[in-house]
């Protein structure tokens, strides 16, 4: 049993009271003086019962009628059918994407809206109230009391959770991101002013709602509510809702679900655990007869592609509505100016599929485009599947940092000048036809250079490192880039046997034996697409000054030369890749540089090492709902990362921050609850405030977040089915048109105790009073 | 001038007792010749048997007549009359302070042992006081004098209720005390051990006095007439008891009859005079009643 006002209770102590008064009155007799008390003996036995018991009987009146009374005042209820009229009420409110359906020119979720502020409006001042949705795993708790929201942290310890505040405030208080860490969230919040509005998000799957009487913010919240693009988890909510429940003391507790019944929502299978919910569920009705096109899935035929290359898209379109639909058309937006394609979409009947693919062009200074695909059809009751996103990257130029091992007066003297020549013909640093942007930097000025900017490293004729610049070069390789090492003029099999990323280890220099290329490797790609392209003219690699390599575990062999000795040799660190040449790339060590097929060699290499083998973690594509995150580059560990939702308008690419969550070496981006396109991206070097959009320089990688296809069919479960799938549960179903006021009444059916309570003391107290006066009178 | 304690000498109360003498029941000794029997043979004109003559009797006593018919020494022998002599014991502890709504127990008592000197003395008898309540406060050895009333009344008025009584003892030191044979007239509630106070009676018994008990106890004491439950407080103890009457009553009456009785059967059982006054009787009729009662009896 509790008490709704507990501070009341507090009134018992006044029970003393008569107790005290008792005391002092048993002294009230008249006091007689008599000569002896001699026969007096054992008289006590011989007082009248009533003589004997009037006082205590009236201490005891007086004691049950002040303890009735302040428990009256205290307004007590319980769960086993007394106290207060009192309803514990959980709606459950379904704003999964089947709601967003348009029914008789009214969204269903407006009509679910309404119907549970009504609900709202009809609940008694000490009823009890939360409400919950079925979609979405990002839950604002918004609440007046600090003292709630530190319940809340403390819940939620070690789950992810954001401390929303007003700008301003958050910096003087030094609001952290969204972390795990309790203590670092409830001392911000104790540096609030009180009554500083606050709301509390996290990623949590579990909803974090209380019991409680705030209907002016529930309502808001409702009028403010949008259909999810998720899924609902009903199952789940309705659990939730009981556990809720149970915590309540009053006596009626109800859930009502307000749900379009989507069969798809529902599992097939009976659910325990419900056992004693007492469920109403008011349902939207059936779906209308009317068509309804929607994407059910969507592919590309590459993820990435080079600048200016074409890939293919497709998307499988299907009519889940109960009627032959009309001809419409397929609209692809590509880009931010891209003129829109249109494909036609032929009439389907009902649960027909049609696939229709569409060409996509690498043409985009950005690099990713941003490109959507959405069916235009008259009269279609859902949107919500109407549309498909895709992100097609777009290669930029490999970006090739060369380090000149061999200083020359001369550039032709320069290790770098035939290797930066055959990649990128013409000055530094620019971009030739074949797409490879070239930087040429001395081994002596490498200090402070961000390695991150380049795709591949090549070191020529490099003879030492500082122990910084093969850290950093490790780093480079792990994190995804390519190394191509040539051993050249000066190269020193004692230093470069030190560093971790060459592949394979260098003998001492043989410069007495002519070799060529003899052959290649049929195991990697690059070689044998260079081997089919260059045919005989490979063989034209000679040189009479090289290093036997000695791979290390887990390197392959790229060529050999014709003494049988390793010419190339390539391995994987971490997400990255290295290659060594046995032979310098300068016309003093060898006639490579000077043959044709050099250029074919060196830029389908460098072209492959700046792809890096291992992908990321993420994928493009995801469907709503789903979680998505990426490593961080160990370069670009103490960067600042951020998550971006990405629209296209007429004012070009918009930038949306979002929350993210940040655990390690690794960024995540919370399960999206809008279709769209997201980029995750670390920007180097620390940032304040929040990012606008992604810096320069940021690493980002590409998320494209689709709608839920099963929300799109529109079957519904029966009454039957329903009672068949949760066992236990006290099932009441009614149609939402059909509620009447007083719905919310006919559930309370407690009793007011409190009332009978004061009645009581006041009976008992007038009994109380006839009793003392007949004593009094009797005395007198 | 006002003698102190003559208002408990109150002339309504002589004037309404009858013209009978206060006789002594039992012999008294006395130094001056009264009305009353002695026990010793003297000269008297109220002859009661001859003995024989031994040498050394008074010649004068020989009854020459019955020599003259018998041829033999006889002489007469008389009655000697001598003055009583009664010792009243006013007991005068608090628990005798008490009296609703008219006299109390003491001043009741008081009228009574004023009245009973008053009517000693004046048949030129002698009377004495001792007044007690744990111990003697004032004991006047009986004398006959007018004077003596005065003193006697003094006594009686100077009275202040003490803290408890003491009757057995009081009675036993005065058996000690009181060498010649008399009249004891206990006046008291008696509210003390039954069997103790009997006993003092037989040692006063003992020692060849007559002994009178007027036991005054007030009529609320013997009926409890009270209605309302009440802290009844002990005079002498202090202690205080609730004690509901109505409820009680009959129980309480029971009690109360019970150790008069007792009382009653004691003194009868050892010849001593008892008498359970009531201090709603007025002192004059009890007195009237009682002195009718003990002329009837000595007849």
């Amino acid at each position: 049993m509790t008490f709704l006002n507990t501070a009341i209770l507090a009134g018992l102590a006044a029970l003393a009271v008569p107790i005290v008064l008792h005391l002092i009155q048993k002294q009230r007799y008249p006091r007689r003086l008599f000569t002896t008390l001699r026969f007096f003996e054992d008289s006590k036995k011989h007082n009248r019962i009533q003589s004997r018991l009037v006082d205590k009987l009236l201490l005891l009146l007086r004691l049950l009628a002040l303890a009735a009374l302040v428990l009256g005042l205290a307004r007590p209820f319980g769960s086993f059918g007394f106290g207060e009229k009192r309803l514990s009420l959980v709606i459950v409110l379904d704003n999964s994407a089947s709601m967003s359906r348009l029914e008789r020119n009214e969204f269903i979720f407006d009509s679910a809206k309404k119907t549970a502020i009504s609900l709202l409006d009809e609940l008694g001042p000490n009823d009890q109230v939360a409400l919950l949705l079925t979609a979405g795993n990002i839950r604002p708790l918004y609440m007046k009391e600090h003292s709630q929201i530190l319940v809340q942290i403390e819940a939620r310890k070690g789950v992810p959770t954001a401390l929303l505040v007003d700008d301003e405030e958050s910096l003087s208080a030094g609001v952290p991101g969204m972390t795990g860490d309790a203590e670092s969230l409830k001392t911000a919040l104790k540096k609030l002013k009180p009554g500083t509005p606050v709301a509390l998000a996290g990623f949590s799957p579990q909803r974090h709602t209380v019991l409680g009487d705030e209907r002016a913010v529930m309502r808001q919240q409702i009028e403010q509510l949008v259909p999810s693009s998720l899924s609902g988890d009903i199952p789940s909510a309705l659990l939730q809702a009981k556990e809720m429940l149970e915590t309540s003391g009053d006596a009626d507790r109800r859930v009502i679900l307000v749900t379009d019944l989507q069969a798809a929502e529902w599992p097939s299978t009976p659910i325990e655990g419900f056992t004693g919910i007492n469920l109403l569920v008011l349902s939207t009705g059936p779906a209308s007869r009317a068509p309804n096109l929607g994407i059910e899935s969507g592919s590309l035929s590459q993820r990435e592609v080079d600048l200016g290359q074409s890939g293919t898209g497709s998307v499988v379109v299907r009519n889940y509505g109960r009627i032959e639909s009309v001809p419409a058309s397929l609209k692809i937006n590509l880009g931010e100016s891209g003129r829109p394609q249109k494909l036609p979409i032929p009439a389907l009947v009902p649960s027909a599929a049609i696939q229709l693919s569409f060409p996509i062009h690498g043409l985009s200074r950005e690099r990713n485009l941003l490109g959507s695909a959405t069916i235009e059809s008259p009269d279609d009751p859902l949107l919500y599947d109407n549309t498909w996103h895709f992100q097609l990257g777009i290669r930029p130029p490999a970006r090739v940092l060369c380090i000149n091992g061999v200083p020359s007066e001369t550039s032709a003297g320069r290790e770098t000048f035939f290797i930066a020549n055959a990649l990128s013909p013409g000055s530094a640093m620019s971009s030739g036809s074949a797409g490879i942007e070239v930087q040429t930097k001395e081994v002596d000025d490498l200090k402070g250079v961000p390695l991150f900017q380049y795709s591949v490293v090549i070191l020529a004729g490099v003879e030492k490192l500082d122990k910084e610049m093969v850290g950093k070069l490790k780093s480079f390789v792990s994190d995804g880039g390519g190394l191509l090492a040539f051993a050249g003029r000066r190269a020193s099999p004692e230093n470069a046997n030190a560093w971790p990323f060459l592949p394979a280890s260098l003998g001492p220099e043989k410069s007495d034996e002519y070799v060529f290329l003899d052959a290649v490797s049929s195991e990697s790609q690059v070689m044998s697409r260079v081997s089919r392209r260059a045919g005989s003219d490979l063989a034209t690699l000679t040189t009479a000054q090289w290093f036997p390599l000695e791979p290390k575990t887990g390197a392959i062999v790229l060529g050999r030369f014709s003494n049988g000795s390793p010419a190339m040799v390539e391995w994987n660190l971490g997400r990255g890749r290295a290659v060594v040449v046995a032979t310098g790339c300068h016309t003093s060590t060898s006639n490579w540089p000077l043959r044709p097929s050099f250029v074919l060699l060196m830029r389908s290499i460098v072209r492959d090492l700046s792809r890096p083998k291992t992908p990321l973690s993420i994928e493009p594509y995801r469907q709503i709902g789903t979680l998505a995150a990426r490593g961080i580059d160990e370069e670009l560990v103490s960067g600042t990362p951020a998550v971006f939702r990405v629209s296209l308008n007429d004012q070009g690419v918009q930038w949306h921050p979002m929350a993210w969550y940040r655990d390690g070496r690794t960024i995540s981006m919370p399960a999206a609850e809008i279709p769209g396109h997201y980029t995750l991206s670390i920007q180097p070097g620390q940032a304040a405030g929040i990012l606008p959009q992604p810096g320069v320089g940021s690493n980002i990688v590409p998320v494209s977040v689709n709608h839920d296809p099963t929300e799109s069919d529109a079957g519904i479960v029966s009454e039957e089915n329903l009672r068949e799938r949760l066992p236990g549960v006290i099932l009441e179903m009614k149609p939402m048109q059909e509620i009447q006021p007083g719905l919310i009444e006919s559930m309370r059916t407690g009793t007011d105790l409190w009332r009978i309570l004061v009645v009581v003391a006041f009976l008992i107290l007038v009994a109380e009073s006839l009793i003392a006066w007949r004593s009094q009178g009797n005395e007198s | 001038m006002q003698i102190v304690g003559s208002e408990y000498l109150d002339p309504n109360i002589l004037s309404a007792l009858p013209n009978i003498e206060f006789i002594a029941r039992r012999l008294v000794e006395g130094l001056f010749v009264g009305m009353h029997k002695s026990p010793h043979f003297g000269y008297s004109v109220e002859f009661k048997d001859h003995r024989d003559y031994v040498p050394g009797d008074d010649l004068r006593i020989v009854d020459w007549k019955v020599w003259a018919r018998k041829d033999k020494y006889f002489v007469k022998r008389f009655e000697m009359e001598s003055q009583l002599k009664a010792t009243i014991l006013l007991d005068c502890s608090r628990s005798m302070d008490f009296g609703e709504d008219r006299l109390t127990k003491l001043q009741y008592a008081s009228y009574l042992a004023a009245s009973l000197a008053y009517l000693i003395i004046h048949q030129n008898d002698m009377a004495g006081l001792v007044t007690f309540d744990t111990d003697i406060h004032h004991y006047l050895p009986a004398r006959g004098s007018r004077g003596h009333m005065r003193s006697i009344l003094k006594a009686i008025g100077d009275v202040q209720p003490g803290p408890a009584t003491n009757v057995p003892q009081v009675c036993n030191h005065l058996a000690q005390l009181i060498k010649s044979r008399g009249i004891i007239i206990l006046i008291s509630d008696l509210l003390d051990d039954v069997e103790e106070t009997l006993h003092a009676a037989r040692h006063l018994q003992y020692k060849k006095h007559e002994v009178i008990v007027f036991h005054v106890l007030d009529d609320a004491e013997l009926n409890l007439p009270y209605e309302a439950l009440a802290n009844f407080e002990d005079l002498e103890s202090r202690q205080i008891q609730v004690v509901d009457p109505l409820a009680f009553r009959n129980e309480y009456q029971t009690r109360v009859k019970d150790y008069c009785e007792a009382l009653r059967t004691g003194c009868q059982k050892t010849s001593v005079d008892y008498h359970l006054v009531s201090t709603s009787q007025p002192v004059e009729i009890f007195l009237a009643n009682y002195l009718t009662f003990r002329a009837r009896r000595s007849r």
